[in-house]
């Protein structure tokens, strides 16, 4: 019978996060070991754990991750016991969360890998062995790495408790299917059933992503040994289809065109789910940067979508403050959403992935994506191109990347666009609103010279006045050149550098105070970095910026005092 | 949430249930499984 027993829950020394690592290392052990007795060892290699820690913790690899657990978990002698055997490295733990005691004299002539060499006559009675081999349906369920984990301790210590727990574990593998057991629950039935689907879906993928029996793609799950593998051919084969093509490929062109299957096979799906989670284990080669409607895989090598002139860090560093302004989005009633091109976005050929977009766009499908790569379609020029979209890290905001050519061939800044949402999640239209020439003298950045310049421009767009740049609103911003970097990088120095560019001075100097409307400023800032309105506003109002104010008066009208009076 | 865990005995109902399946499960096969298992 199934006994109620209130999870084990050791105590880990170190860091917050060394504590963390720890404790989910622990857990995965135990969910490994969950029919174990208490006490028994549940062993795992180094190298094992490394590699189911890199696959839920993608910023490093598993060789990384391996010195780093070694040494965490080297510091909980108390929960984890430290082994090394012909060169490799195992730790084991108990479901009690102790370390198991360690042997005092390894009985060394029934190891496992001496018996492969020198084998010995059989036992005359193998039954000692019996009760650890459990029925296939749970057995094998449970355990991902028979040959590290369940070998047999051949000794006294590991061997007491099973008289007693044979009956409690062929008990517990039978009653399986059927309901009315025993809850060993750490939430009721009752508590469980009152959950919506939403929160139940999550407990389920958070509890079956613990265990490392189980093979896991998006939403798709199945028991790892039974998903068919990759040979190390076709995965070469793969690669080198992704690098003659020279653009991300769908899931499905690989299962045709590489492997060589027929949509219509039997075993499509279920080859289908296999290459997907077998790519997803090889961090090194492929990366994931598909969307559920559109599962694209990419390869190290191919060429990079989004512009060259500024780095990706530094453009996610440049939308930091979209972390600060998240919203949770809000799915509009129509998968569209409207945008004014700003000089940033345009220069760049970048787009925020601020609230409105992150309602129109999907989010990572993998816990760990950093990217997704989508299609752009535009129905008015015939032409189709990627997009890369890379989401929001610790410390930098998202964005869209790879319009550059689009923008600069059939756009201005200022431009009004739309964004629509086909009926795949991986395909988006892009239109302007056509309308006849028109003549202005707008800012561009002579690269060469490293200055702003008004050039004479005819486009064909129609644009939202108050962020074109225009030559008769601001005269001053010729022959500017862009800000240092280090005053782009903080939104304050940018919008004082920006009043200073195009306010209106009152006073002379120390008491000079510059004015500027929320139009311009808005329009300007935006020559040098992502800046909307809010973020200006927000700024102005802030008691920590005491050089910026507001007229009293007049609604968005606001000072820059570089001297503030105390 | 964060607090929940699904019990012994459901969790190794789910993996009854992936074991016994030639083909991926969805989690809301999942989910759908489960909700029959408690109303039973």
């Amino acid at each position: 019978m199934q006994t109620a027993e209130a999870a084990s829950k050791p105590q880990f020394v170190g860091t917050e996060d060394e504590q963390r690592m720890a404790e989910e290392i622990f857990q995965a052990l135990s969910t490994m070991g969950r029919l174990f007795p208490r006490s028994a060892p549940i062993r795992s290699p180094l190298s094992a754990l490394a590699e189911f820690y890199a696959s839920r913790h993608g910023e490093r690899s598993a060789e990384e991750w391996s010195a780093e657990i070694d040494r965490v978990l080297s510091m909980n002698p108390d929960v984890f016991l430290r082994e090394e055997a012909e060169g490799r490295v195992v730790f084991a733990t108990t479901r009690e969360g102790r370390a198991p005691v360690t042997e005092e004299e390894p009985v060394s002539e029934h190891t496992l890998a001496q018996r492969f060499q020198e084998p010995v006559p059989l036992p005359e009675q193998p039954k000692v062995f019996e009760p650890r081999r459990r029925p296939d349906l749970v057995g094998d369920t449970l355990v991902t790495e028979p040959a590290d984990v369940v070998i047999p301790e051949i000794t006294e210590e590991a061997a007491e408790p099973l008289p007693e727990e044979p009956a409690e574990i062929e008990v517990e593998a039978e009653v399986e299917p059927v309901p009315a057991m025993e809850a060993a629950a750490l939430v009721s039935d009752e508590e469980l059933a009152a959950l919506d689907d939403a929160a139940l879906a999550e407990i389920i993928r958070r509890d079956l992503r613990q265990d490392l029996s189980v093979a896991n793609f998006g939403d798709q799950w199945m028991m790892e040994d039974k998903v068919p593998r990759l040979s190390r051919g076709e995965l070469r084969r793969i690669r080198e289809y992704l690098l003659e093509r020279g653009e991300p490929l769908t899931d499905e062109i690989l299962l045709q065109d590489v492997l060589g299957l027929n949509p219509s096979a039997a075993d499509y799906e279920l080859m289908r789910f296999a290459l997907n989670f077998r790519l997803s284990r090889e961090h090194r080669e492929f990366e994931f940067v598909g969307t559920p409607g559109q599962r694209l895989w990419s390869t190290s090598g191919l060429p990079t979508i989004g512009t060259t002139k500024r780095k990706p860090s530094e453009i996610g560093s440049d939308y930091r403050f979209l972390l600060d302004y998240a919203r949770e989005p809000v799915e509009a009633a129509e998968p569209v959403v409207e945008h004014v091109l700003t000089f940033y976005e345009y220069h760049y050929g970048v787009l925020p992935y601020d609230a409105n977009f992150a309602a129109l766009l999907p989010p990572p499908m993998l816990p760990d994506q950093r990217a997704a790569v989508l299609v752009f379609e535009s129905p008015q020029t015939y032409e189709t191109f990627f997009v890369e979209l890379r989401y929001p890290t610790g410390n930098r905001g998202g964005y869209l990347a790879g319009f550059e050519a689009f923008f600069s061939a059939n756009l201005v800044p200022g431009a009004l666009i739309t964004i629509e949402r086909s009926e795949n999640d991986g395909t988006y239209l892009i239109e302007y609103l056509p309308v006849s020439g028109q003549d202005r003298k707008l800012l561009q950045l002579d690269e060469k010279k490293g200055r702003y310049v008004f050039r004479p421009t005819t486009f064909y767009c129609a644009t939202q006045d108050n962020m074109l740049l225009t030559e008769n609103r601001f005269p001053r911003l010729a022959n500017q050149a862009p800000l240092e970097d280090r005053v782009r990088r903080r939104p304050e120095e940018t919008l004082a550098a920006v009043f200073e560019r195009i306010g209106e001075a009152e006073g002379s100097g120390d008491s000079v105070r510059y004015m500027a409307m929320l139009d311009d400023l808005v329009a300007v800032a935006n020559v040098e970095r992502p800046m909307p309105a809010d973020l200006i506003r927000d700024i102005v109002q802030s008691p920590s910026n005491p050089q910026f104010s507001v007229d009293p008066d007049v609604e968005d009208v606001f000072y820059y005092q570089p001297n503030p009076a105390e | 949430m964060s607090s929940v865990r699904l019990s012994e005995e459901h969790l190794t109902y789910l993996l009854f249930l992936l074991r016994n399946s030639a083909k991926p499960m969805t989690t809301d096969d999942l989910v759908r499984a489960l909700r029959e298992r408690l109303s039973r």
